[in-house]
């Protein structure tokens, strides 16, 4: 197990599980135009969050070396990776509305669904990073 | 009880407490109730801080900037109360004597926050019972769920009731997650746990003490140290020096040639000082006066930059020579006499600076880049005169940039305890008849300064007129336009103290509020 399989491992689910969610959100509110807009993204969003891998992937490598037992690593990780998506909504919002947050903004739903993804992710994802964990030991 | 779950407990509270007592206020009286809270939980989870004086000493700091912040609200107090309290809880938790160093390790609590707050929590630690875990729910509802999806909408395609239905279903799920971000926010939410990161960063003590142990092995001392030619070679800055020097850098007489090297450097600096020096004796300290045609904020901005950089690079060469072996080299008189001599020098040149800002001061006027140069001056002073401490007394970099922190601080402090928008204000206003009025800059002060500049009215209007004749021939004459300026910001001011509550009470908003409200501008407005 290494730090870049676990990190493409997070990415990827966090991906999905945003996309899966949004469509679930559009379905019932008759969208059904959106939730093939969801699928579209979903491709295009693995070709466009791809060197977000390249901030993910330190991250994880951080976080084997932390003196702290693994929940806390884990905690550590999945909060400035949250911290990560947070701040890439804002920038987005900043271009495209000229605020950090525009309220009944679509882009809400987006962070609230990407950020959910996260901790699915992160969760599914928690026995992978504990052998990684085990098999690092900081010195 | 459990002092691991009481830090949670108190970080918990902490953050409810940001987000009652500052959402949607003003740093104001508020700041006394989350500082209270915060101190007396800091050291309730660090009682042993209290017995060492430097957290003592910066307490008392911190309570000066509280009070200020109380008092005069100034972004300047603000900033120096963040400081102060982030300080005080590095020197309560870690072993520093360096505010360098326990900034380091706040630091390091900020960045560690997440897992400091998540390590006292107990997980269960029961073996998973196979089939009942989070993990494995989630994995084995993502595809049914996926499945769902897409038949569900062929099934809402195809019948209508059942699209009735689920768009019953969609509409009242829409209105539960409309009245959810209704009462949290996703601001507020942020705001909750900027608090969480905020009270974390303060009480909770990272378990990396990287910047504790690394100051445990500094001291104030200098000592003689022997290093191996390889040992040197190893430091990119000697490869450097070698390349320049040759055999000279690395031969038996290294330390000797080292000394010969660092005179002539410093006597040709010195010279060459020497001149600058009774340059600016002549024209600046004896025969100074204001070329007509010639603007006063030429000299000083075209001087007093270069010279600030003169004087921190003439440290940093002090600080070259006097690194390491060089202290204790038996024939070094003469570099340290023109060392000193060169700090001297510097210390003069730091005056001359002073000079063309006090000249430029009585000609336009006090403004902050002005201000500005009094603090960094000051401040060089005090670092000119710990370098000749240190090389007097065979001090460390260590002990230099120690000093020179705590004396940052000190100066800070001071610094808070004037409401510096307010004497700008003053001073320009009261020498109006000598200094040339920059009434667009006067107006973008904070309002504190707003009703000295109401009292100065006329000041105001005659600048205005001063200044017609050399405006564009076209634009319309306007008598009232700074005042209507005036006017603006003070409708402005009493606007935002409107949605403001008691929580941000503050004495320069009170002062300001009440000089409007005897002007009976609060009850015209309304």
């Amino acid at each position: 197990m290494t730090s870049v399989s676990i990190a493409v491992k997070i990415w990827a689910k966090t991906l999905m599980m945003s996309a899966t969610l949004l469509s679930i959100g559009f379905t019932f509110a008759e969208e059904f135009f959106a939730v093939f807009i969801c699928m579209i993204v979903l491709i295009g969003g693995f070709i466009v969050t791809l060197p977000l891998l390249m901030l993910i992937t330190p991250l994880v490598k951080a976080s084997v070396w932390l003196p702290y037992e693994v929940p806390a690593k884990i905690a550590w990780l999945t909060f400035w990776l949250a911290l990560l998506i947070l701040l890439l909504y804002v920038w987005i919002s900043m271009l495209l509305h000229g605020a950090a947050f525009e309220e009944d903004s679509l882009l809400n739903l987006i962070l609230a669904a990407t950020l959910a993804g996260l901790l699915f992710a992160v969760i599914t994802t928690r026995k992978s990073l504990k052998k990684l964990y085990s098999e690092t030991l900081p010195s | 009880m459990n002092k691991d779950l009481v830090k949670i407990i108190l970080v918990t509270t902490g953050a409810v407490l940001f987000n009652l007592v500052f959402w949607k206020e003003k740093l104001a009286i508020n700041t006394v109730l989350f500082d209270a809270f915060l101190l007396s939980a800091l050291f309730y989870l660090y009682p042993n801080a209290r017995q060492h004086a430097s957290v003592n000493w910066l307490l008392l700091g911190h309570l000066v900037c509280l009070a200020m912040v109380v008092v005069h609200n100034t972004d300047l107090s603000k900033i120096a109360f963040f400081i102060t309290l982030l300080l005080v809880a590095g020197f309560a938790e870690y072993a520093h004597r360096s505010v360098w160093f326990a900034g380091g390790s706040v630091l390091m609590n900020i960045v560690m926050v997440a897992a400091s707050f998540a390590e006292p929590i107990r997980f269960s630690k029961r073996p998973a019972v196979k089939g009942k875990g989070i993990s494995r729910m989630i994995r084995f509802a993502v595809f049914p769920l996926i499945l769902l999806v897409v038949f569900f909408c062929i099934y809402r395609v195809a019948n209508s009731v059942f699209s009735a239905i689920a768009g019953q279903i969609g509409v009242q799920l829409e209105l539960f997650f409309r009245y959810f971000f209704d009462f949290f926010s996703w601001q507020r939410l942020l705001f909750l746990l900027l608090g969480l990161l905020f009270s974390g960063s303060i009480l909770l003590k990272s378990k990396l003490d990287y910047f504790s142990v690394r100051e445990a092995r500094l001291n104030d001392r200098l000592q003689r140290s022997r290093k191996t030619l390889t040992q040197k070679r190893s430091n990119a800055f000697f490869q450097f020096v070698e390349l320049i020097m040759g055999k000279m850098a690395s031969g038996m007489m290294a330390l000797k040639n080292e000394n010969t090297t660092g005179i002539i450097s410093l006597i040709l600096l010195n010279v060459l000082l020497l001149v600058v020096n009774a340059i600016d004796l002549n024209f600046l300290w004896l025969h100074f006066s204001y070329k007509i045609g010639q603007p006063v904020y030429k000299m000083v901005h075209e001087g007093t930059e270069l010279l600030i950089v003169s004087i921190v690079l003439a440290m940093a060469i002090l600080l070259f020579f006097f690194k390491g072996n060089l202290n204790f080299y038996k024939r070094n008189k003469w570099l340290k006499v023109g060392a000193y001599a060169w700090i001297i020098q510097n210390a003069m040149l730091v005056s001359s600076v002073f000079l063309r800002d006090y000249y430029y001061i009585l000609k336009h006027g006090l403004a902050y880049k002005r201000i500005g140069v009094l603090f960094f001056l000051l401040m060089v002073l005090v670092g000119l005169f710990t370098v000749f401490v240190k090389i007097w007394n065979r001090k460390t970099n260590y002990f230099l940039f120690r000093v020179n922190a705590w004396a940052g601080i000190v100066v800070l402090v001071l610094a808070t305890t004037i409401h510096w928008d307010e004497f700008i204000a003053g001073y320009n206003l009261k020498r109006q008849n000598t200094v040339e009025l920059d009434v667009e800059f006067l107006l973008s002060l904070s309002d504190k300064a707003l009703p000295l500049l109401d009292t100065n009215i006329t000041a105001l209007q005659q600048r205005e007129r001063q200044l017609k004749p050399a405006s564009d021939a076209e634009m319309p004459a306007c008598d009232t336009c700074f005042i209507e300026q005036l006017k603006q910001r003070e409708k402005q001011f009493v606007i935002k103290q409107e949605q403001y509550s008691w929580l941000s009470w503050n004495y320069a908003d009170a002062y300001t509020k009440k000089y409007f409200q005897r002007k009976k501008l609060v009850a015209v407005t309304k």
